[in-house]
């Protein structure tokens, strides 16, 4: 008996089939971009990726000819799946998704039907990026035409990435998720968008001399040239599971400071006294100081964001007093930049997009009892308070 | 096998058997019951499992290192049939629960076409070729295979780490302070597989070593329970972590450290399979054992009954969900099977002898 049974085991091996399906027998999904439908609920796109073409040589391997696109209308989209298998030869896979795009439409009705199906259906991966599009779904994947990527999904993957932060961005389909099971907390999705390509022929006069503060533009409007019109620039806002309005890129930045998000960028600002621009790098090295408390029922929260700067061109501020004034100008700005987000959150959007109400979750012994403190409610009327610490290369230092 | 060894080996045998649950469903059933306080739900069982376990070690002491259906002779024929039978076929029940849970999450995360018998027939080969082969090889696999699965487990904690959110634990007593309380006292979900321990407590030399080794099995189980729901509690958020089905899974798919180590829940799908072969071909060893009121010959032929009882017993809930609720139900009494039987059966036969003495 105990010589048959190893003998049974090795034959089980050996013997054994392959019960999955051969990667060359599936299709592979990159991106699914969701609009609403003209003859049926909603029109789904899907972006295949060609792995014969962008496995293949290097001079047939561009990215535009290694996907295949293709736009079905169907009452949902795994219905869409369906309809796809009439269409495509091989089995659609669905798992190698990088990002699904809503249309601004769709996501002003809701999107929590089709997160929620997304999350549960193991089908899609909980990694998956979820943008909105200022335009067609569609049109903005269709315009996603990269030049320096041979891969596609490369492309979205790399974008995204400094698109989308985790906390501030929930991008991620399971972030989303968290967040529209919640209820008392709003989310930031980033914004995509397809640009029209062209560049200003007539000086514009009102905003010829604006710096980086009052430049406050949204995926689709950004004043460029490029082959690739598709573009990601700014935030989708959400409350509950339905867009209400969206930021430009500069608030979306105030929003990844508050989030200890904020990527190391350079930004142009003027002097008000003088009009010279100046050009600094800003970092966000250690996450904001936020202390919430409850008093008589009411949220009083805090929050001190931490930010450094760094002269691009120490020369342009060459003496103490324009360094000073120069940081005293651009903590001013932000910090009421800062308190004009906060306020249309509370007042406009009535959402609290920054999670704030995960600070005061410690103060309620219970998850009922903090159902019952109705923070969405609480939130319009919350004090908080947002300042920012300005720590800049001290004019000593940056001239000597 | 030296004492050192036996001792170590028993100990792995047991904390796998155990943990095989808590890596595949066990979270999904606290959380349902204590929310985002789930961590804390799991260190108050810890402590009644560490309690009960000293209970009945301390009531066994003077019958060690001989094995507990030796002690229901002290019972009279009847209760010896009783009990074996009992605990033969409640280990098949068990054994079936968890198989069909397998079998669920393998279609779910593997092939949503595949018919259920396809895995189920599978792994039940697999046991029953490890149940021939007796609890020693069992052992000894389990051995080789612990230290992988507890590399797996500190390297999907280690890569979780980013994701982990201090404010997702709070408030601290989760969904509702009343189903919390009702929940860690009343739903003592499945240690009974340390039971185990006191089944081949005759492979031990002496008493020293089998507390020794219980208490292995509780440190063990208590700190690798605690942490993955600890990690589950701080990663995902009330209330989408009560629908998240899988969690340890669900957590791994989360992970993209680099392109590399995106996709890292193959690992997560091999420790189930490889802690629950362990862990079903040791209780079906048993269950074998326990039908052939110890006798070693008779005991290898009933392994085809007991794997056969299983499978089809795996097999009678109809769909995920009502194969879900029927293990979840069998957890909610495994307390009778540990520490509530062993309490009555080792206290009778502390009665019985200390009768017999007078």
């Amino acid at each position: 008996m105990k010589r048959i049974i190893p003998l049974l085991l090795c034959l089980s091996i050996v013997l054994s089939g392959c019960y999955g399906i051969d990667i060359d027998e599936q299709s592979f999904v990159i991106a699914v971009g969701i609009d609403k439908g003209k003859s049926y609920r909603i029109r789904t796109t899907f972006v295949f990726s060609n792995p014969i073409e962008s496995g293949g040589e290097e001079k047939t391997s561009t990215a535009a000819k290694s996907t295949d696109i293709v736009t079905i209308e169907a009452p949902s989209v795994f219905s869409a799946v369906r309809k796809l298998n009439y269409i495509k030869s091989k089995k659609i896979n669905l798992t190698h998704t990088k990002l699904i795009v809503f249309s601004r439409e769709l996501a002003k009705d809701g999107i929590g039907e089709f997160v929620d199906g997304f999350v549960s259906s193991h089908d899609f991966r909980p990694n998956t990026y979820v943008c909105i599009s200022t335009n067609s779904a569609d049109k903005f994947l269709r315009s996603a035409k990269p030049v320096q990527e041979s891969f596609l999904e490369k492309y979205y993957d790399h974008i995204i990435k400094k698109a989308a932060s985790d906390k501030v961005n929930e991008s991620y389909l399971y972030y989303l998720h968290f967040n529209f099971s919640e209820k008392s907390s709003g989310s930031l999705v980033p914004l995509v968008g397809t640009n029209k390509n062209e560049l200003p022929k007539e000086t514009d006069l009102k905003t010829i001399e604006s710096d980086d503060f009052a430049l406050n533009e949204k995926a689709g409007k950004i004043l460029r040239k490029a082959e690739n019109k598709a573009e990601f620039s700014g935030t989708a806002i959400f409350k509950d599971d339905k867009m209400v309005s969206t930021l430009g890129s500069f608030y979306t930045d105030i929003a990844r400071f508050i989030g200890n998000e904020f990527y190391p960028a350079s930004y142009t600002f003027r002097i008000p006294s003088t009009g010279d621009f100046v050009t600094v790098k800003i970092n966000q090295h250690s996450p904001p100081d936020i202390s919430a408390k409850l008093k008589n029922n009411n949220a009083h929260i805090k929050i001190k964001i931490p930010i450094d700067l760094e002269y691009v061109d120490p020369l342009v501020v060459d003496t103490p007093k324009k360094s000073k004034e120069f940081t005293d100008y651009i903590t001013s700005v932000l910090n009421k930049k800062a308190k004009i987000l906060i306020k249309k959150s509370q007042e406009e959007y009535q959402s609290d997009i920054f999670s704030l109400g995960d600070y005061l979750k410690r103060y309620f012994i219970d998850y009922k009892k903090w159902e019952k403190f109705n923070w969405k409610e609480k939130y319009k009327t919350a004090k908080i308070d947002v300042s920012f610490k300005i720590k800049y290369a001290d004019y000593e230092e940056v001239n000597h | 096998m030296n004492q050192k060894s036996g001792t170590l080996s028993g100990a792995v045998l047991c904390s796998g058997a155990i943990l095989a649950k808590y890596l595949i469903i066990m979270p999904e059933f606290i959380i349902k019951h204590s929310g985002n306080a789930a961590w804390l739900d799991t260190i108050i069982k810890s402590i009644i499992f560490l309690i009960s376990f000293a209970i009945v070690l301390k009531l066994y002491k003077p019958f060690a290192p001989n094995s507990f259906d030796s002690l229901f002779i002290y019972s009279t024929k009847a209760g010896k049939i009783f009990f074996n039978y009992f605990y033969a076929i409640a280990f098949i029940v068990y054994n079936a629960g968890l198989l069909r849970v397998l079998v669920e999450a393998l279609g779910t995360v593997m092939a949503n076409t595949a018919p259920d018998e396809y895995f189920a027939l599978f792994i039940i080969s697999a046991i029953f070729v490890s149940a021939l082969y007796g609890v020693r090889s069992t052992t000894n696999l389990t051995l080789v295979f612990f230290p992988v699965i507890l590399v797996t487990l500190t390297l999907v904690i280690i890569f979780l780490f980013p994701y982990l959110r201090t404010q997702n634990i709070m408030p601290i007593f989760g969904k509702s302070t009343n189903e919390f309380i009702k929940a860690s006292a009343l739903r003592n979900y499945g240690f009974m597989e340390i039971i185990l321990l006191f089944f081949f407590s005759h492979h031990y030399p002496s008493y020293k070593e089998i507390k020794k080794s219980g208490f292995i099995i509780v440190g063990v189980v208590s700190l690798i329970s605690v942490i993955i729901l600890g990690v589950y509690c701080l990663c995902i958020p009330y209330p989408a972590s009560e629908k998240f089905f899988l969690p340890l899974y669900q957590m791994t798919r989360m992970i993209k450290a680099s392109s590399f180590l995106e996709r890292l829940e193959p690992l997560v799908v091999f420790i189930w399979t490889g802690l629950i072969l362990c862990s079903m071909s040791a209780l079906t060893t048993l269950s074998s054992r326990l039908f052939a009121f110890s006798d070693n010959a008779r005991e290898k032929g009933f392994v085809p009954i007991v794997v056969f009882l299983t499978f089809f017993t795996a097999m009678l809930p109809d769909n995920e969900i009502s194969a879900l609720r029927f293990y979840e139900i069998l957890l909610d009494y495994s307390y009778i099977l540990f520490p509530v039987l062993p309490i009555i059966i080792v206290s009778a036969a502390r009665i019985r002898t200390r009768r017999k003495t007078v």
